[in-house]
């Protein structure tokens, strides 16, 4: 009858990402083409539009939404105002620094997801999310260890919670779109760049770098999302293999193996640069801290006021942090 | 039917519709509608296409607007009269000179003006009527003022370049370096032509009077507009001073400064200047629009995926590849309009010539010296065309008989591409 | 109601040339705050980004009024007149099409702009300003087109009596 008619059916899911198939980010999505291949004996295919083919990188939330595609790969940031609870994970100093902060992230996530994430995903099903690397500051030709060096520098800065955190202490943050900033620095309209290190590395912007300093320590979120009729219209056993997607460990791999330690290019390329690192002023380390206290205090009175619960949300999320950074 | 094979069909559909007079966009935005919901049903196709206008306002396109309006402003301003008066005095008294001028002062106006249909327009008017004074052949004197119109994608600015680096996602200013020596290569090449057909042909191009070189250098001196405008662009990136988007914006505003400051444009002309740049760039847009629509199904008939299982069917060499697609190209040159080329065939062949390993930059280069050659080939050129409106009494025959020599310096610019990837990688590497 | 039409294309064009100017007035002010002060104008490429959408999409319409988007004219040499304006009517038939329905779906993700409350990434600038001032562009070059279409129509039809 009809159930062994669903038995026999393949189901073509697209997954709609806007990373170049050569990218790292793009690992765990080919890993997880061939895995779904074999473990649903060839009934479930995922067909990866890598680099932004089926619409452009803002809008890929969207696609998924609206069942262009059934499946997306996306940035929260990018669309400023959609995700309030997720980009409190934005905040600095929430994970320790290195590939370590990356994976902490993504298992605090993990645990928030069901009750605070999910909601704010509206209209989609959400699978998991997962972080970069911590930021730091990348000066192409001032050592910052002061409050003093950071008055008048000026940085791109990915996050509002970025530039609010410039603003706060003097800094000047410049609004570019990411791809032009190799340009600009090259330029010097810029004098440095706030990003992980895996973006020093994909933008190619290390040949002009020259110091860094672990200052503002944030990450930044991205998501998998599922249309929800795609997931409904699949047979029982291909759910249980999507369910398989969202878990804790999955979210953590594939974390790993984005911003993880196994991955020779990045460390080849990372080695052959001049980069040199800049310790803090245990001063000027104690008064970001209580910048970011005080912009993020007043990001969530903010949130607050729109009835939305996040001081529960952010104190929770900064105590899971804790226990994984601790692990 | 198979996606690739609604691909296939939607291409010969889409160069059908255009053949028989449907506007470029519309045309490119139909087919693409129809053929996604061909494949990914309607739902889904209406969308795509429904969202598609709205995420064409990136900040690298606000280049083309600027780069228009500062090409509008330095023709309006008579700089480009004074180019040629200037490039004429330097090869005064040769045989070819004027010619030679024509070639010397299009290449120095590509270099402010983004656009090879307004630097044929505009010299054209300036140069064809000047040769005819001094008994030029007329074969000669279209030849040359249609080939070097072509300078004005190649040497940057360029909005041919611009366009093609949305649809690739290459960065501008890279293929803008890229094409900086292609472009002077070409120029000379043209000039070269001009030398060899005035030897074979010496009754085409009469000896004018030398000029002292007082009065050479006086002349010369009229180029001050160009060189402040060309060095403050390059400069101003050069040091830091702008970014190259912003140098766009700093151009523009220079021009209308020096073309106001030396009285050449009123603020009537100004504002004739804006209108004419506001329906260049809408007129762009909505052809870009229905192109992005296209593009999205060209993706979903997954045709350059099948195109890379052919070639690795027929186990073919890439420069075979390569090859192939230049003679498609200038097939397709021959009836399609430069930016729709670049629009309807990226998102096919791009993803094909760079999973072969070739460098998008340079592979964006070539496009633009193919596409460059389409404006100048019959039956369908867009360069022939605004020069045939303005001499009305030329007939086709005669220009496309006087370009003919010049597409030799193309495929021998092509073949130094081919052999000399450098020729166009090499300023971009030092640079970026 | 052609009148009307027009002077509404016309006034577009003119909103897009003050967008335009404000485009080179942006770019101008940036740079030279920055490099003169240090004092760059925060977001300035997102002014821009609006600017362009207004720069881009609002002389549409005008471009149709005047005939001007790109058509190849191959064919023109190969048939007699008659043919030719049938043919531009029924090109001109597809470009009112496509608007129409571009037009019609683009409803539904300007008021997603809203719904969803996205604004921009630095000054926060609600996003449904940018895609309002795309789908006012549409939206008239629907009317224009329709204007266009009665023209050649008219003019077909004439020569076929
Ligand atoms: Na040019
Ligand atoms: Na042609």
């Amino acid at each position: 009858g009809n159930a062994a008619f669903a038995q026999g059916k393949t189901y073509t899911l697209k997954v709609a990402l806007f990373t170049p198939e050569r990218s790292s980010t793009s690992r765990w999505f080919k890993m997880q083409e061939k895995r779904l291949a074999e473990k649903s004996g060839g009934r479930l295919k995922l067909q990866n539009f890598f680099g932004s083919s089926m619409g452009p990188m803002p809008r890929h939330y969207d696609l998924a939404r609206t069942g262009v595609a059934d499946m997306a790969f996306f940035q929260h940031g990018v669309t400023r105002g959609r995700f309030p609870l997720t980009e409190l994970f934005h905040s600095p100093y929430l994970a320790p620094d290195g590939h370590k902060g990356s994976l902490v992230a993504t298992k605090t996530a993990a645990d928030m997801k069901d009750r605070y994430l999910a909601p704010e995903h509206k209209g989609t099903r959400l699978i998991w999310v997962v972080f970069n690397r911590p930021s730091g500051i990348y000066d192409a030709s001032k050592p910052i260890r002061s409050l003093e060096d950071l008055r008048g520098r000026r940085y791109r800065a990915p996050t509002p919670t970025d530039v609010a955190m410039l603003k706060a202490l003097g800094g000047l943050p410049i609004g570019l779109p990411a791809t032009d900033m190799a340009e600009s620095l090259q330029k010097g309209t810029i004098n440095g760049v706030i990003t992980d290190p895996i973006g020093v590395f994909s933008f190619k912007l290390g040949e002009m770098l020259r110091y860094y300093s672990p200052m503002f320590v944030s990450v930044i979120s991205f998501g998998l999302v599922m249309n929800p009729k795609s997931y409904d219209a699949l047979p029982k056993d291909l759910k249980a293999l999507i369910d398989e997607l969202g878990t804790k460990e999955a979210a953590s791999e594939m974390a790993m193996l984005s911003w993880g330690k196994d991955f020779p290019a990045y460390t080849k390329y990372m080695d052959s640069l001049k980069l040199e690192r800049i310790a803090l002023a245990p001063e000027a380390d104690a008064a970001m801290r209580a910048a970011a206290d005080k912009v993020m205090a007043g990001r969530i009175a903010e949130m607050e006021k729109k009835g939305l619960p996040a001081r529960k949300a952010y104190d929770e999320m900064k105590a899971l942090a804790a226990k994984y950074a601790a692990e | 039917m198979t996606a690739q094979a609604i691909g296939g069909l939607g291409v010969v559909v889409l160069i059908v519709l255009t053949l028989l007079r449907v506007p470029l966009g519309a045309a490119m935005g139909l087919v693409g509608l129809i053929g996604y919901a061909a494949i990914d049903g309607w739902d889904k196709a209406f969308i795509v296409f429904g969202t598609t206008p709205f995420s064409l306002t990136h900040y690298a396109f606000s280049v083309l607007p600027l780069f228009i309006l500062m090409g509008t402003v330095a023709t309006r301003s008579n700089m480009s009269q004074e180019l040629f008066h200037a490039a004429n005095a330097v090869f005064a008294g040769r045989r070819g000179a004027l010619p030679m001028a024509t070639i010397g002062a299009c290449a120095g106006f590509s270099a402010i003006s983004g656009s090879s249909v307004a630097t044929a327009a505009t010299f054209t008017q300036i140069a064809v009527p000047e040769m005819r004074r001094f008994g030029y052949d007329l074969r000669l004197a279209t030849g040359s003022v249609a080939a070097a119109g072509t300078l004005g994608i190649l040497i940057p600015p360029s909005v041919i370049m611009v366009i093609y680096a949305l649809a690739a996602e290459e960065s501008v200013p890279r293929l803008f370096a890229a094409g900086m020596f292609p472009g002077l290569i070409l120029a000379a090449l043209f000039m070269a032509v001009v030398w060899v057909v005035v030897r074979l042909r010496p009754g085409w191009a009469p000896v004018g009077e030398a000029m002292p070189w007082r009065e050479r250098l006086r002349a010369a001196g009229a180029m001050w507009k160009l060189a402040l405008l060309f060095g403050l662009a390059v400069g101003g990136i050069y040091t830091g001073w702008f970014s190259p988007t912003e140098a766009a914006g700093i151009a523009a505003f220079a021009a209308i400064v020096i073309a106001g400051a030396t009285r050449q444009l009123s603020l009537r002309g100004l504002w004739d200047c804006i209108t004419e740049t506001l329906r260049t760039t809408a007129m762009l847009m909505f052809i870009i629009v229905g192109a992005w629509i296209f593009a999205y199904f060209v993706v979903q008939t997954r045709l350059p995926s099948g195109l890379l299982d052919l070639i690795e069917h027929f186990d073919l060499a890439p420069w075979a590849v390569i090859a192939m697609i230049l003679v498609f190209y200038i097939i397709l040159g021959c009836v399609l309009d430069a930016v729709a080329i670049i629009l309807v065939t990226v998102p096919v062949f791009l993803p094909v010539v760079t999973a072969m390993g070739y460098d998008s930059v340079w592979y964006g280069i070539l496009m633009v010296v193919v596409v460059e050659i389409g404006l100048i080939t019959p039956p369908v050129g867009l360069n022939i065309f605004v020069m045939r409106a303005q001499l009305p009494d030329v007939p086709l025959g005669t220009m496309f008989a006087g370009i003919a020599p010049f597409l030799i310096a193309d495929f021998v610019l092509i073949a130094l591409l081919l052999l000399f990837p450098q020729i166009a990688l090499w300023l971009p590497g030092v640079l970026y | 109601m052609m009148a009307l039409i027009g002077a509404a294309a016309r006034f577009l064009t003119r909103v897009a040339a003050v967008f335009l100017l404000a485009m080179v007035a942006v770019n101008v002010v940036d740079v030279g705050l920055r490099s003169g002060l240090n004092a760059p104008i925060f977001g300035a490429y997102e002014i821009v980004e609006f600017l362009l959408a207004a720069v881009a999409f609002l002389a549409i319409p005008e471009a149709f009024l005047r005939d001007q988007h790109i058509t190849i004219e191959l064919i023109d040499q190969v048939v007699p007149q008659r043919v030719v304006d049938w043919l531009r009517a029924i090109g001109t038939l597809f470009a009112l099409v496509f608007v129409a329905l571009l037009a019609w779906h683009m409803v539904r993700p300007t008021l997603d702009y809203m719904e969803f409350d996205e604004v921009s990434m630095d000054l926060q600038l609600p996003l449904v300003w940018k895609a309002g001032l795309i789908l006012a562009g549409i939206v008239a070059s629907v009317a224009t087109a329709f204007a266009l279409f009665l023209r050649d129509l008219g003019r077909a039809a004439g020569r076929g009596a």
